[in-house]
């Protein structure tokens, strides 16, 4: 059924000036993002550099929500960022993995809000979620709520790691129960990464939530969305799930590092009525 | 924005039915506005011709209710008037039974299997070729997604004729050690959830083994099923041996044999009225 009805949004026909304003949705929802061991703070700089100011100006292209960047690199974020609207993010609690002593993953989320992070993307126990220990998983998730502070929180589900739908679900009920901000599908280091059908499935759960406590949980699917095209598809299913209101980078956001560009390109495309060469566009 | 308190032994796994952990959920509002329109209607409606008034088809012909009485058709989306439909009582329906015997005894069920045949294989194609415009009418009248009636409903309306209109002339294989033969007029209701593709159900299978049918469809989606006695009409099919009566009455006899109970209590009223009978 999931299945199903996620392809389905994938076949809505978008008209060409909702098209435009839909790639322009896409980018201020845009967490740009690198998690690699060879981040350097030059390459998180430039990456910054590229989030404030996408495109030339005279596309009107918004920036992008915010950088995610490993906890070392927040500093360096946060400087550059200071006095721009774009966020910095960072992964924390033993990313991607999450095995670590609990005391440690959260003396990583007290450092890395330290250093300035906005938002914090944490990755629940999967150990512990496979196991039945649902109990922990929750207590894990309070407990980095409360090492926050006024950060965000955004919990990783891994969902490629949980094996089913209904799994997805009841890691997204616990998420929300035990204050996530968020709910974000993948690390990005699995495979399967984000998918419609698993998105889907999460926001249900974000809709039921919000019916039985009028709180709205955000979403935010990472990982394995690479065209304009996917994107455009899960703003569909986004608009026709949970409505106008998810329809912002308060509630909804991609995780993505090689979108942007291919986004930017069918904006271009759209505004010029012609496609540009890739090599106009700067290195994601 | 005030957090509760979280605590596992609260979290209810599925909210269903309105209700979560049996406790009922408060109404919330979600906004499905205008914030990002992405497309238009895809089906447009204004090239749709539609009658004034819809008669009963009776015998071949569409002939006005005896009674003079017309009820109003709406579509669900605007509720807005559609048409009228006239409301057939007793003698109407005694005029459709009638009719209905006839063809039976000198045309249909004398007629060659493969000639049959013929005639739904000729049903089919121009339900084919009008599925776009039915597809359309179907959603006006009865209120269904057009992804539904365009994709799913006509699609299989046009292959179950082509479905019985193939086994017309093979019927002898197509009940092992048992032989199917026509058995006379088929009384046939049919509700207002797939109204054509009800339709389709009922009149393929009876056709093809050679009976005659005499069909009220659902008072809230006539206007498909009076557009399909069209078609039947350009298919030249004989007369009588489909007879459509659109009605909006309570029990309303066909005949001492048959008989047409229409809403509201129709399973109950139907049961009562079915049990103790003969079937054929």
């Amino acid at each position: 059924m999931a299945e199903e009805r996620a392809a389905a949004f994938g076949r809505r026909s978008i008209k060409p000036s909702s098209k435009l304003e839909g790639l322009k949705l896409v980018v201020s929802m845009m967490d740009l993002t690198t998690l690699e061991g060879s981040d350097t703070p030059g390459k998180i700089e430039f990456l910054c550099r590229k989030a404030m100011q996408p495109l030339d100006p005279h596309y009107q292209v918004p920036s992008c929500a915010a950088v995610c960047v490993y906890p070392n690199l927040v500093r360096i974020a946060r400087t550059f960022l200071e006095h721009s609207s774009v966020k910095v993010a960072s992964v924390a609690t033993a990313f991607p993995a999450g095995l670590m002593p609990a005391k440690l993953k959260l003396r990583e989320v007290r450092g890395a809000v330290r250093d300035g992070a906005d938002e914090i993307d944490m990755v629940i126990n999967r150990a512990s979620f496979l196991a039945g220990e649902y109990e922990r998983v929750f207590d894990e998730i309070a407990a980095t709520r409360e090492a926050c502070g006024t950060a965000h929180l955004k919990v990783i589900l891994e969902t490629g790691e949980l094996q089913t739908y209904d799994n997805v679900r009841l890691a997204s009920e616990i998420a929300m129960r035990a204050g996530a901000d968020f709910i974000k599908t993948s690390t990005g280091k699995i495979s399967p990464a984000a998918t419609m059908p698993v998105t889907l499935v999460m926001l249900e759960a974000i809709r039921d939530y919000f019916y039985e406590t009028g709180i709205r949980i955000g979403m935010k699917p990472a990982g394995g969305i690479r065209t304009a095209k996917e994107a455009l598809a899960y703003l569909v299913m986004v608009k026709e799930t949970l409505g106008d209101d998810w329809l912002t980078a308060v509630l909804f956001r991609f995780g993505a590092s090689t979108l942007l560009n291919d986004v930017l390109m069918q904006l271009v495309k759209v505004v010029d009525a012609n496609y540009q060469n890739a090599d106009y566009f700067s290195l994601p | 924005m005030s957090r509760r308190k979280p605590s596992i032994s609260q979290l209810p796994i599925v909210v269903r039915n309105g209700e979560a952990n049996g406790r009922p959920v408060a109404k919330r509002h979600l906004d499905f506005g205008e914030r990002w329109s992405y497309a238009p209607a895809p089906e447009a409606s204004n090239y749709i011709k539609l009658r004034d008034r819809y008669q009963l088809f009776i015998n071949g012909r569409f002939v006005e209710p005896k009674s003079g009485d017309y009820f109003d058709s709406i579509n669900p989306a605007t509720e807005k008037k559609l048409a009228e439909i006239g409301s057939a009582n007793e003698k109407d329906i005694d005029l459709a039974v009638k009719a209905a015997r006839r063809a039976y005894k000198n045309v249909w069920s004398k007629m060659p299997r493969r000639e049959r045949g013929k005639y739904l294989f000729r049903i089919a194609r121009l339900i084919q070729e009008k599925a776009r415009e039915l597809a359309v009418l179907e959603t006006m009248d009865g209120g269904k997604t057009i992804k539904e009636s365009r994709d799913i409903d006509l699609p299989l309306v046009a292959a179950h004729f082509f479905h019985y209109a193939g086994w017309a002339d093979k019927l002898e294989y197509a009940f092992p050690g048992r032989k199917a033969r026509p058995l006379g007029v088929a009384g046939q209701i049919i509700p207002w959830n797939f109204p054509l593709l009800m339709a389709a159900w009922k009149l393929a299978p009876a056709l093809a083994c050679g009976n005659t049918c005499v069909l009220k469809p659902a008072e809230t989606t006539s206007i498909t099923a009076l557009h399909l006695a069209q078609i039947l009409q350009e298919a030249e099919l004989p007369d009588g041996v489909v007879n459509k009566l659109a009605a909006y009455s309570s029990i309303t006899p066909i005949s001492t044999r048959l008989r047409l109970p229409v809403r509201p209590k129709l399973g109950n009223e139907s049961r009562q009225l079915s049990s103790g009978r003969r079937k054929n």
